[in-house]
């Protein structure tokens, strides 16, 4: 078994498209591309894929991480070249590399720097004050509305947050969460609190710049 | 548009029924096309996609260099109200154009109960819906799919209707617009009422007797043709075939491969419209078939490829064109499936053998309960087949069957509706016997729809009160506990009559109930019967006037303009011949029946079986 670590970019043209569709696409280009997947046994045998975590529908990302596991080997930078051939518009592989054995999972990657855009009037030193405010805070309860309305305090998952330009009325932060099973802060959380605080804000993209790992991301975080 | 149309979309279901770049979707850049033609559906994306008929016009026309073809669907009611809000006119979706700037637009009828979500199309996209109004006014408003056989109801909402098979007159409709389009679209309109299987039904004068029955639909002018003919496309075999379709990203109903094996059906069902309006039978060599196949595989990442045809199983090469598909293509995990079974055990050890992992249950349509109501439909199936199919099911692993049954048939007693449940009950003994443990059986039950251009265009459709009596009658009968019975709901069934055996006066009341708030009529938590009983009231319009009066055989029939290739003769004689319970024979098993296709064939052509009515 041999097996490949990709870079996905999900970009605007397939902002909207939800995770497991995604994940579908995906699978059509590989049998497109002809790429010697490995399948599952079993009844109903699947492709051999491993998916970092899930991505939101309307975001967008240049660091979506999969992992594939092959039959055969052949040289990353050759699947990758054939992937790209057959991808939708705005679905792209930005980076493959073999995967030595004993890689850590994907599940390490637990965290994301997201880059959100904003429409606001507001200048940046109302903006910085009330990011500043925030990252201040204890707890920060936001209103999870699913099947059921759920109150989560988003605080412990919120890693860092960096004010960028504000001009032209638009404003940019960039954000470092943690995501995962165990709750985790979205940007959508984040959007909706900071909507909370300043008037007028309205949030136009999301961008996923990269994934990190915890360390990584902390060990970031305390850089500054 | 692309901001305004964005700052929408995050708000509505689903998303990415309205952004497009899907693979092998085409977008070409409209400063270098003559034509620009919107290819409409009117329901959702998730159906729209699904259909075969828009993949293959969608194939066909971005061929041409001097054509850009783009999908537009139904926009789902809350992405409607957030279009209606914003002010935003329905765009298609490759390059999010307003539809109305398009030459022309192209709504694919498959089903009746879509009329008011094409009328509510027009209206989103800014156009008035009435025909009359729009008469200097392009886009030019086309319609084709099997619901232009009776094209009446809509006349006055479409411009032209294609009569028949699109994939050749389609290129004969894009041309003219590109050489006329600048005399201005009346003379456009002219031009087309020419060409073979096209109506214009602003040409046409319909007049009625004092009991409401049609006088006479006639011309206004002497060039313009009294009768319009079909369009059927002969060299089936070499007819263009999507091979690059657009892959949706969101589930749609038929996400796979499909592949058109074979058109028309010759088993003569007597209730069956799909059976006349598709004739006469044209299949696809093997060879060509498995060249299509290899390209689609390549083309698409699907690991599925579907059969299709209205009865896969009877295609000449069906056996050998399976184990070639299946020994070709095994190694790349792809898979084959018959969306249509026909009930004998060898075509159920067919399936088997293609479908290893039964999933999902085997559906099969014995139609009616007794011999002698099967008689009467020309459903060619003895109970002895149905047992012995069943049984092979079994024994192949199935242990999910699902039984389709038609209720309000002609002639119909309470001993043809026991049957449905004796039927059923004695597949549950098959399967404890063979399997030794309970079945699941699921009976669906649809009411009898009279449609045009079938022998049984002249019936009653029941009422919906003697409908709904007879749906009791049939739970009652059934006491397996293994079978799970479900129905289709009458009220739609009878709308269903309305609209397709309807004449122009029909299309006030469409009007009406579009007015009244009805749109997605097929989707059940949408359908607004209040709403359409409304829409009659206002127009002045008995529905039962069309769903449950029986006409005559002399009766001018709202449709005897279309001429659909099998003879107003021939329909009655096989009407004649149900009431006597008399079954027709398969044309291509036996003698020529004498349908009347054989005067659409060209000179050179042959039949494969002697045809009397060709000598």
């Amino acid at each position: 078994m041999f097996r490949v670590l990709l870079r996905l970019r999900k970009g605007e043209p397939v902002k909207y498209i939800g995770h497991l569709d995604l994940m579908r696409a995906f699978e059509h280009a590989l049998r497109r591309a002809r790429i010697p997947v490995l399948y599952s046994s079993g009844f109903n045998p699947r492709p051999k894929m491993h998916f970092g975590g899930a991505i939101g529908v309307g975001v967008t990302s240049d660091d979506e991480r999969l992992m594939l596991d092959l039959t055969e080997h052949e040289p990353a930078q050759e699947i990758m070249d054939r992937l790209n051939r057959v991808m939708p518009v705005g679905m792209e592989i930005l980076g493959a590399e073999d995967v030595p054995e004993g890689t850590k999972p994907l599940a390490a990657l637990n965290a994301a720097e997201y880059r959100i855009t904003f429409r606001s009037e507001a200048d940046e030193k109302e903006v910085q004050s009330a990011v500043d405010d925030l990252v201040a805070a204890c707890e920060i309860k936001v209103v999870r509305k699913r099947d059921e309305t759920k109150e989560v305090d988003i605080r412990p998952h919120i890693l860092g947050i960096e004010v960028g330009e504000c001009r032209m009325g638009k404003l940019v932060l960039t954000a470092r969460l943690m995501a995962g099973s165990s709750g985790g802060a979205r940007p959508q959380d984040l959007i909706q609190t900071l909507a909370e605080r300043i008037p007028g804000l309205e949030a136009e993209g999301i961008h996923k710049n990269r994934s990190l790992g915890i360390e990584e991301s902390r060990s970031q975080g305390a850089k500054e | 548009m692309f901001d305004r149309l964005d700052t929408i979309l995050p708000r509505v279901t689903k998303p990415a029924r309205y952004t497009g770049g899907e693979y092998n979707a085409v977008v070409k850049d409209h400063a270098s096309v003559a034509v620009k033609f919107a290819l409409a559906f009117p329901d959702t994306y998730e159906i729209g996609m699904s259909n075969l008929g828009v993949r293959i016009l969608y194939h066909t026309l971005n061929k041409r260099d001097d054509t850009a073809a783009e999908r537009v669907f139904a926009p789902w009611t809350d992405m409607e109200d957030e279009m209606r809000r914003n002010e935003i006119p329905l765009p298609s979706i490759e390059t999010r154009t307003p539809i109305r700037e398009f030459d022309i637009i192209g709504f694919s009828l498959g089903y009746e109960m879509a009329y008011t979500g094409m009328l509510n199309m027009l209206d989103l996209a800014g156009l008035p819906v009435r025909s009359s109004e729009r008469a200097q006014e392009w886009p030019l408003v086309i319609a084709g799919g099997c619901c232009t056989v009776n094209p009446e109801p809509i006349a006055e909402f479409i411009d032209a209707f294609v009569v028949g098979e699109g994939e050749e007159i389609v290129h004969e409709i894009i041309d003219l617009v590109k050489a006329h389009k600048s005399e201005g679209k009346p003379s456009v309109l002219r031009r087309l009422a020419l060409l073979q299987g096209v109506y214009v039904p602003g040409f046409y004068d319909v007049s009625y007797n004092g009991d409401d029955t049609i006088r006479e639909v006639a011309p206004k002018d002497a060039d313009v043709p009294k009768v319009v003919t079909r369009r059927l496309v002969w060299d089936f075999e070499h007819a263009d075939f999507p091979d690059r379709p657009v892959m949706p990203f969101i589930e749609t109903v038929h996400d796979r491969i499909a592949l058109e094996i074979m058109r028309g059906c010759s088993r003569g069902c007597r209730f069956c419209q799909a059976g006349t309006i598709y004739r006469p039978v044209r299949e696809r060599s093997k060879e060509r078939l498995m060249e299509t196949a290899g390209r689609l595989i390549d083309n698409t990442g699907y690991d599925e490829i579907a059969l299709m045809s209205l009865s896969a199983t009877d295609h000449s090469e069906i056996r050998g064109l399976v184990t070639d598909i299946i020994e070709k293509y095994q190694p790349q995990r792809i898979g084959v499936s018959l969306p249509s079974i026909r009930i004998d055990a060898p075509c159920i050890e067919l399936a088997a053998e293609i479908q290893k992992v039964r999933k999902s249950g085997l559906t099969l349509a014995p139609e009616a309960g007794t011999q002698r109501m099967r008689d009467v439909i020309n459903k060619n199936v003895t109970e002895e087949d149905l047992f012995s199919a069943v049984r092979e099911a079994f024994k192949c692993g199935w242990q999910t069957i699902k039984l389709y049954f038609m209720i309000g048939l002609p002639t119909e007693t309470e001993e043809d509706l026991r049957g449905i449940a004796r039927l059923a009950s004695k597949v549950t003994q098959i399967g404890r016997q063979v399997m030794g443990r309970k079945p699941t059986v699921n009976v669906s039950i649809a009411s009898f729809v009279p449609k045009p251009h079938t022998p049984f265009q002249w019936r009653a459709q029941d009422t919906v009160e003697e409908l709904e009596r007879k749906q009791t009658l049939v739970r009652y009968a059934i006491t397996d506990r293994a079978v799970k019975v479900s129905w289709h709901d009458s009220k739609t069934s009878m709308l269903e009559a309305v609209l397709a055996r309807g004449d122009r006066r029909v299309g006030e009341a469409i009007y009406l109930a579009w007015r009244n708030g009805s749109r997605f009529d097929a989707w059940h938590e949408h359908f607004q019967y209040q709403a359409w009983l409304d829409a009659f009231e206002q127009a002045g319009i008995d529905p039962a006037f069309y769903a449950s009066r029986p006409r005559s055989y002399d009766e001018i029939l709202p449709w005897d303009h279309i001429d659909c290739g099998v003879t107003k003769a021939f329909l009655r004689a096989e009407s004649e011949r149900a009431e006597k319970g008399e079954t027709t024979a398969d044309c291509r098993l036996d003698r020529c029946s004498g349908c009347g296709l054989t005067r659409f064939m060209p000179r050179g052509e042959e039949l494969d079986v002697p045809c009397p009515a060709a000598a």
